[in-house]
């Protein structure tokens, strides 16, 4: 039986030391997605956004509460088990792309099946087709420095929803591209959402994100206001 | 295996990487292979005690070859040693040009070869004519001469008439006659060395110490067996400079191929969070590493390998003063070499790569 929610948080904390100083970045967070969702979490910069994203895709865990994603509880994971979770249910967009410059578009999504233990040849094969489902099947053979940032961030997007991941978490998605490309992004993520009911979780500081967003949550000191 | 081809997908596609990793090794293991096959060379020739006949040289001279003695210190030594003295024989003895190559050229009265300076004919026949002259088992090992080779020696082919086997000192040299010699170089060379044979029943140590008395500082009197263990020593202390140089090529290989890998990781911080984001484990992203590093370690061995086999074999023989010697590549150094050069990077990548991969990702989040 498939989970209630994908994502179920409860009194999530996380401080961090920054010299003499601890900062603490989230104060007692609840939060539960559904499947299906298209959570926009927004609010300002030290909010505690980050924070939240890296704990709901393994990249850190929480100094107290209680956090399940996907059925897997990341409270008490190993770090052998984060790793496999993230191969199997979370795939990440950044703001920055963060796509390897040494290697083409096809061979940058075919990462995430090698990740899952897939040959080359057939993670590549793969690949291929998931950026053509994207559009981008002229732009398979090109290396990033070749593309525009929002071909980037599409070769990104392609990269985190190859392996059909349960939850699609995107840190700042459009912050490195134009108000046009901004839509483009926006529309893609949102026809993911829609045509293949994947739950996406964007962190973002801009307002015009919010119409697409099946729930807008913000951020603040922490804590979720309003 | 997916893993691997990974790896190797990485570095063709980033070859300018690859490629100045690769040459930063390279010349790293060819200094080290050459310098190790100098210290073998030097370490393998042979030394012999020869027979105690008495040798003067010039004092002082760190390489005999670089002496020159008068005239008059052959009427000296039968002055001194009068019935006690068999033969007092000159011999020219520096190192010469032929065919390109440096070779120690022993010029001694043909009628002393096999009598005082123990030359034993392998084979061929000794010369017959001016133009004649033979070589010895380490000259031939250092080069192709047979008998039957023609080579020039100061503008003038001389032909080889023989091959022989000589001990100790003489192992590498070709011999000519003394007449010939002074003449081809024109009375400049005068003699670097007297070999005196001691009559039958002297006292040896006695005529030394004579001779040793009346040499005023202009020569210095050694029993031939001494002299050899002298060159020996000297040859040891070449070996000892060799080995030095050696352990500091090592060094340069453990720790040049240790700081590129660690540099070649820490460059890719960026690349490794990007990897653990994808959901690669430590485990995986550390074995591409340490593939990658060590395919890059192994190209560059096999290169710099290469390398040095060319330096040596342009040059068959290796000369060091008037000393001439074969340098090989031991396999223990190919070995040792491999070993180092692969393990080290191994090594470099694994201590960098637990300091990049601390927190990976989080440099994604706040470098773009």
């Amino acid at each position: 039986m498939a989970p209630a929610h994908v994502v179920h948080a409860r009194g999530l904390t996380r401080a961090y030391r920054r010299g003499a100083r601890e900062v603490e970045a989230l104060r007692g967070v609840d939060l539960d997605i559904s499947p299906g969702e298209l959570v926009v979490i927004m609010g300002p910069s030290g909010g505690g956004k980050s924070s939240l994203l890296n704990l709901l895709g393994g990249l850190d865990r929480p100094d107290g509460g209680t956090l399940t994603v996907a059925g897997v509880n990341l409270t008490t994971s190993s770090q052998g088990e984060l790793d496999a979770f993230r191969r199997q249910h979370v795939g990440f967009v950044f703001q920055f792309f963060n796509l390897i410059g040494t290697l083409d578009a096809a061979e940058n999504v075919a990462l995430a099946h090698v990740a899952r233990g897939e040959g080359w040849s057939s993670a590549r094969a793969q690949a291929r087709e998931t950026l053509e489902e994207l559009g981008l099947k002229d732009r398979v053979d090109h290396r990033p420095a070749e593309m525009s940032g929002g071909e980037q961030q599409r070769v990104a997007i392609a990269r985190a929803v190859a392996a059909r991941p349960d939850l699609l978490l995107a840190d700042e998605p459009t912050g490195d591209v134009d108000a046009a490309t901004t839509g483009a992004i926006m529309e893609l993520l949102a026809t993911l959402n829609r045509d293949r009911g994947m739950t996406i979780v964007a962190v973002t500081h801009d307002p015009t994100l919010a119409q697409y967003a099946s729930r807008l949550l913000t951020l603040s000191d922490g804590r979720f206001v309003g | 295996m997916t893993l691997l081809r990974f790896a190797i997908r990485d570095m063709s596609a980033d070859w300018r990487r690859s490629l100045t990793h690769i040459a930063a090794i390279v010349p790293i293991v060819a200094a080290y292979l050459i310098l190790n096959a100098v210290a073998g060379g030097l370490r393998d020739e042979a030394v012999a005690v020869e027979a105690q006949n008495i040798v003067l040289l010039s004092p002082n001279a760190l390489d005999p070859a670089a002496g020159r003695l008068a005239p008059e210190v052959l009427d000296l030594v039968w002055e001194v040693g009068g019935s006690d003295v068999a033969s007092a024989t000159p011999m020219i003895f520096r190192p010469i040009r032929m065919d390109d190559r440096v070779v120690q050229l022993r010029a001694a009265p043909r009628s002393t070869w096999d009598s005082i300076h123990d030359l034993t004919l392998l084979s061929g026949s000794w010369p017959d004519n001016r133009d004649e002259i033979v070589i010895t088992e380490g000259i031939a090992i250092a080069t192709d001469w047979n008998v039957g080779t023609q080579a020039e020696i100061f503008g003038t082919t001389f032909t080889v008439s023989a091959l022989v086997r000589a001990p100790g000192t003489k192992f590498a040299s070709v011999w000519m006659d003394f007449e010939r010699a002074d003449t081809l170089f024109e009375g400049q060379s005068g003699f670097q060395i007297v070999t005196v044979e001691p009559a039958e029943g002297a006292d040896h140590f006695d005529l030394l110490s004579r001779l040793d008395l009346a040499s005023g500082g202009v020569f210095s009197v050694y029993f031939e067996s001494d002299l050899a263990e002298q060159q020996s020593a000297r040859k040891g202390a070449a070996e000892n400079l060799a080995f030095v140089a050696t352990v500091v090529g090592v060094a340069a290989l453990a720790f040049g191929g240790f700081n590129l890998a660690a540099i070649a990781l820490t460059e890719r911080h960026r690349d490794l969070g990007i990897a653990r984001s994808v959901g690669f484990s430590r485990g995986s992203i550390g074995a591409v590493a340490l593939l990658r590093a060590a395919v890059l370690a192994a190209i560059g061995f096999v290169i710099g390998s290469l390398s040095a086999l060319l330096a040596l074999s342009a040059t068959s023989a290796t000369t060091v003063r008037s000393f001439v010697f074969q340098a090989d590549i031991q396999p223990r150094a190919w070995i040792l070499g491999a070993a180092i050069t692969i393990g080290v990077s191994a090594i470099g990548t694994l201590v960098a790569f637990r300091t990049t991969t601390r927190r990976p990702v989080r440099s994604l989040l706040e470098t773009g």
